[in-house]
């Protein structure tokens, strides 16, 4: 059997914010000990609100921020103890999609600079076969080809996100992390990305880490599912089950507090959520929950399977 | 009943150039009324926003109409009689509440200047109570100790609620909300909105809610207008404008919301370029169904049903 894309195992990441100009520190533990794999061809969503550690799991799924505990491996290969050369090859095979399109393309390169760049160095230094490999990719990411002499300015919000990903597959890579590829769009602009981004994974034989805040996002691009609270990994469940399964209790508040524009009226009528986020010794969605039991307050439960399509970490699920 | 807010004609654009960037803009919202306004970036829901308070971001002007807020014509004040109308009739929310709080003013601080303003009879004792009274309302608790911390103490969905404190503590009949729950997390959105459901039942608060948020829309609004290329192309009550979009670009913004993990693509998306509005119908180019007339005539925005105001050749 093939080795999982990307597997990350146990990984616990704590940031260390200065405060007072240094005087004092603070601890913000973003990762607790988060476990998941990826297989060839699959695509992993994960949900969760904004300071919940999602993003910090894509820096470490790409190798950018170094978990201090647990392992990060690429396609079998541990980052722990990988050599230059392993890595050289290896490096190109996992790219990013970020948020911000305006952000992350080099105001000053043509975009034809953009997208030669990443190929020049990882894949060969033949600037000819480059351009023709940008042409391609610019024609399956619906762009014209005209855009290679424009600059990031030119070009719109959608335009931007295309060249982004583009780029990203000018190095023939197979794990794409995404991260909120589409919550700086508008819906119109948003629906095409998707669809894009849906084409590009079959074609070029991809797997995705979609980060995202937005239920509908992850809903149609990821086969699986994984709940990102406070750091844990509170749950992961297949795309196919969802619906039927019952979830984790944070897991059921999003669900909640997604506002489906086309649900019948009488659904509309209030919500109430209660909350108070700090966290104590025991399960970290403690203060929110509602089903919760002795057990809770002891320790946090880890992820447990209670189907093949589903894992999740609470006591009382 | 009148209506409580009139908008008529209004027109708003560059100040260098004449651009319109907001064209002709008309509607009117009734007292306790939530009105939402639909659009994608750029197309100047958030001017519409701004100008019902008479503010206008650097570099844009006011061209021509009239904006009625209780019968008062806010555009033939002098500026100074504006102060009365600003905060006390009218006040805003906007998108991220961190930037619009002061970061080295305490939130009494803050709440307490509006109160100055437009409660100078008021005693300090008094103040304290309405203060610690309205943070309550907004559902804060401890009222107390919040009114001594910093913005950058609190969390978006408590800096929001101040923020709704902030522009409720001039008592003000309308409240202009450009996208407040675009910054936070969906757990939080629904909390503020509830909220803002709340005073607009209890209070009578009259709302004019700007978002792009589909969902959001839906849960909040009363009637909704959606704007394109800086004019309202479709205006209906909102089941209506969900369940039976008359507009292309209406339809085309809901089919391509995903449901089900389904959705449909607009291949024709393009950014308008405000400054090179075709002749015509603004929407001819990304049309489904283009027909001859648009392309040298602008169509008017009519009620074709009871309500139901759209503006397309296909309904004349």
């Amino acid at each position: 059997m093939n080795k999982p894309v990307l597997e990350v195992k146990n990984i616990w990441k704590t940031y260390h914010v200065k405060v007072l100009g240094g005087l004092k520190t603070y601890e913000v533990v973003a990762l607790r000990g988060v476990s998941l794999k990826i297989e060839k061809g699959e695509v992993l969503g994960i949900l969760g609100e904004s300071g919940c550690g999602k993003s910090t799991l894509g820096k470490i799924a790409l190798g950018l921020e170094i978990p201090d505990e647990g392992e990060v491996f690429w396609f079998g290969n541990s980052l722990k103890n990988l050599d230059r050369k392993t890595c050289k090859t290896l490096r190109p095979k996992v790219q990013a999609v970020l948020q911000d399109p305006y952000s992350s393309l080099n105001p000053r390169y043509k975009i034809k600079e953009v997208l030669l760049e990443p190929y020049l160095i990882n894949v060969s230094p033949d600037k000819k076969e480059g351009l023709s490999k940008a042409q391609e990719l610019l024609n399956q990411v619906g762009l014209d080809t005209s855009v290679l002499e424009k600059y990031p300015h030119e070009l719109s919000g959608g335009q931007r996100q295309r060249i982004a990903l583009a780029r990203a597959l000018m190095v023939n890579p197979e794990l794409l992390v995404l991260d909120e590829p589409t919550s700086a769009l508008d819906v119109t602009i948003q629906a095409q990305i998707l669809e894009l981004m849906k084409t590009l994974k079959e074609r070029y034989q991809l797997s995705y880490l979609l980060i995202s805040h937005s239920l509908p996002v992850v809903f149609y691009l990821a086969d699986w599912i994984g709940v990102i609270y406070l750091g844990t990994l509170v749950e992961l469940c297949h795309k196919s089950s969802f619906k039927r399964l019952n979830h984790h209790p944070y897991t059921e508040l999003l669900i909640r507090s997604y506002l489906d524009p086309f649900a019948p009226s009488q659904i509309f009528s209030e919500i109430e959520i209660e909350l108070n986020p700090p966290i104590s010794d025991g399960c970290v969605f403690l203060d929110r929950c509602p089903v919760k039991t002795k057990d809770c307050y002891k320790t946090n439960p880890s992820l447990v399977k209670k189907t093949d399509l589903q894992y999740i970490a609470c006591f009382n699920i | 009943m009148n209506p409580f807010l009139v908008v008529k004609d209004l027109t708003l654009g560059l100040t260098y150039k004449r651009v319109p960037l907001v064209e002709k803009v008309s509607f009117e919202v009734k007292k306790g009324e939530v009105l939402g306004v639909l659009g994608e970036s750029g197309c100047g829901k958030t001017l519409t926003g701004f100008s019902l308070l008479r503010l206008f971001p650097p570099g844009i002007s006011y061209y021509s109409g009239e904006v009625w807020i209780d019968e008062i014509p806010l555009y033939s004040l002098k500026e100074k009689e504006l102060y009365q109308i600003r905060g006390k009739k009218v006040a805003i929310i906007l998108q991220d509440p961190l930037s619009s709080l002061n970061p080295v003013l305490s939130v009494k601080e803050q709440l307490e200047e509006v109160f100055k303003a437009h409660r100078p009879e008021l005693t300090k004792k008094e103040r304290f109570e309405k203060m610690v009274d309205l943070l309550r309302e907004v559902g804060i608790s401890d009222p107390e100790i919040r009114l001594k911390s910093y913005p950058h103490q609190l969390s978006g969905g408590l800096r929001q609620r101040i923020m709704i404190a902030i522009a409720l503590a001039g008592d003000p009949e309308i409240l202009v909300a450009d996208e407040p729950t675009t910054a936070i997390d969906p757990t939080l959105q629904i909390q503020v909105l509830n909220l803002l459901k709340r005073l607009n039942r209890e209070r009578g608060l009259t709302i004019v809610f700007i978002s792009h948020d589909l969902g959001v829309i839906r849960w909040i609004a009363h009637r909704v207008a959606v704007f394109y290329a800086g004019e309202i192309v479709e205006l209906a009550p909102v089941e209506r404008l969900f369940f039976t979009p008359l507009h292309p670009y209406t339809q085309a913004l809901i089919n391509s919301y995903p449901k089900e993990g389904k959705f449909k693509v607009d291949l024709k998306v393009g950014v308008v370029e405000l400054s090179k509005k075709p002749e015509g119908c603004y929407y001819q180019l990304r049309c489904d169904h283009p027909c001859d007339k648009a392309k040298s005539y602008h169509p008017q925005l009519l009620e074709v049903a009871s309500q139901h105001w759209v503006r397309c050749f296909r309904y004349e």
